[in-house]
């Protein structure tokens, strides 16, 4: 299990406990974390996921090709953690991650 | 009574109720579902979910969203009418359901194979359809899926990746003949083909029985019948209540129908774009529309500024490791340029009209696509030898006129 925080705009943390596999994006919304919208499904389509990693222990993947251009092209203040959360799944080499929604 | 009614719970009609919700959180809405789901995101069904021995479900808005109560989602019901005198729906349970404004996103249906045995061959549209379908095709060792579009070849690509004897079987010439640059849809076909998938085009359908397809190119002999032929817009509602419909129910750039309480968003709508009548069957469509009408339905009750609905239209697929994006109008285009950065299963091809870029589809190129939603958004007109100047570099290009 990884342990998720979110930190939304208003400041407000949510907790959640997330298995291998998992999209930070779907458990935003399952969660229902404020901030974040998803319309393409996880599709790296909309840049409406872009979080911002505060904080991990353990590992995480680098950004693909797709992600680093919609990153780059679509989202108006780029931060240097700035990630697609639909681009990152939980993996047993990921402890914590805490991640913050711009 | 609830001050707005949405018919349908797709993309469209929950990112209306969303907006809504978001721009003013005291008006009451209730969403009319035919499902038993809570609404769930459909792109993954064909591209995802049906591959997966245990199909899941992304949902657009956790069961909270539903219980507030200003909100409220009414499933497994569908609408018999539209009464517009008495501003009501009338549900097949009896219920009514007054409104203030009314917003249609009834979306739209498989259309069937017409064939003698048509009816063998299963579709994918909604979560129900997975369930029905995914057992099957983890059973099946060979499957036909009728139909070139996205559809089917997103279903082909996946079946494929199963380790499945995959026909595929197209009318026309290539796949995704309608939906991208020819020299595109060539590559794409002998893409798959390397793959190992057996594509039979200009193949047309005779029969479908329990043996296999039978067609103007022999029978193929199959456990599993899939078609992917295409959608057309749910309207019949509209119709009996007598709201201008052609190819879709017709709105104004507004989002408005015939009727200035009435709104149609999604698949269902056919809006002004481009100087001709459009109907859009996507997400960006979906969600956009609804957003805007979400806003002029607010504006209309507190007299405040309407917006336009004037979008850059956008759409992907994903096939096996093929990644497919458009954006823009390409069915408006008369020449089309592929980019010298084209190579392997990479491809960027541009649509232009009197030398014009129109729209743009990429293969595997998600930075060029990015860009081209980009420059296609922005009031400059944009020529191939502009293009040139920029080194073909859609991205240097949209960074210099910007």
């Amino acid at each position: 299990m990884t342990q998720v925080t979110f930190i939304q705009a208003d400041g407000k943390h949510i907790d959640v406990s997330a298995d291998q596999g998992e999209h930070l994006m779907k458990l935003a919304l399952d969660n229902g974390v404020v901030g974040i919208t998803g319309f393409c499904g996880g599709s790296c389509m909309c840049a409406t996921c872009h979080i911002i990693v505060e904080e991990i222990t353990g590992e995480l993947a680098a950004a693909g090709e797709m992600e680093t251009e919609i990153l780059d092209m679509e989202v108006d203040e780029l931060f240097t953690y700035s990630r697609l959360c639909c681009q990152i799944s939980v993996s047993t080499a990921m402890d914590t991650i805490t991640v913050r929604i711009p | 009574m609830s001050d707005v009614v949405i018919i349908g719970a797709g993309h469209a009609g929950v990112a209306a109720a969303t907006e809504l919700h978001r721009l003013d959180d005291q008006l009451t809405i209730t969403i009319v579902s035919n499902e038993s789901w809570l609404p769930y995101h459909r792109p993954p069904l064909s591209k995802k979910t049906l591959f997966d021995a245990q199909p899941g479900m992304d949902l657009l808005q956790t069961e909270l969203f539903y219980n507030t109560k200003e909100i409220n989602l009414l499933r497994n019901q569908s609408v018999i009418n539209i009464d517009r005198q008495h501003q009501l729906v009338e549900l097949a349970s009896g219920q009514n359901l007054t409104y203030s404004q009314l917003i249609i996103a009834t979306g739209s249906c498989l259309q069937r194979i017409t064939t003698l045995g048509g009816e063998l061959a299963m579709g994918v549209y909604n979560y129900d359809d997975i369930l029905a379908l995914g057992p099957k095709l983890q059973a099946a060792k060979r499957v036909v899926v009728i139909g070139g579009g996205f559809i089917g070849c997103e279903v082909a690509a996946g079946a494929l990746k199963m380790g499945k004897h995959v026909d595929l079987l197209i009318t026309g010439p290539r796949a995704l003949r309608k939906a991208v640059a020819p020299a595109m849809g060539e590559l794409v076909t002998q893409l798959h083909k390397a793959n190992g998938m057996k594509i039979h085009t200009g193949c047309h359908v005779n029969h479908i029985d329990n043996a296999g397809v039978d067609t103007n190119q022999g029978t193929f002999t199959t456990d599993l019948v899939i078609a992917g032929i295409g959608v057309k817009p749910n309207t019949k509602l509209a119709e009996a209540a007598d709201l201008e419909v052609d190819n879709g129910i017709v709105v104004d750039q507004f989002g408005q129908t015939t009727d200035p309480n009435i709104y149609a968003t999604g698949d269902v709508a056919s809006f002004p774009l481009a100087g001709r009548m459009q109907r859009l069957e996507s997400i960006q469509n979906a969600t956009d529309q609804s957003q805007v009408i979400a806003a002029n339905i607010c504006a209309h009750r507190h007299r405040t500024d309407i917006k336009v609905y004037s979008p850059t239209p956008w759409f992907w697929s994903d096939q096996g490791d093929l990644k497919i994006q458009m954006t823009g109008l390409s069915a408006l285009s008369t020449e089309q340029k592929t980019l010298s950065t084209s190579h392997g299963n990479r491809m960027t091809a541009l649509h232009l009209k009197s030398g014009l870029l129109t729209a743009v589809d990429t293969l595997n190129m998600p930075g060029n696509h990015i860009a081209a939603r980009k420059l296609l958004a922005i009031p400059v007109d944009i020529t191939w030898e502009m293009v040139q100047d920029s080194d073909e570099d859609l991205k240097q290009l949209y960074k210099r006129l910007r």
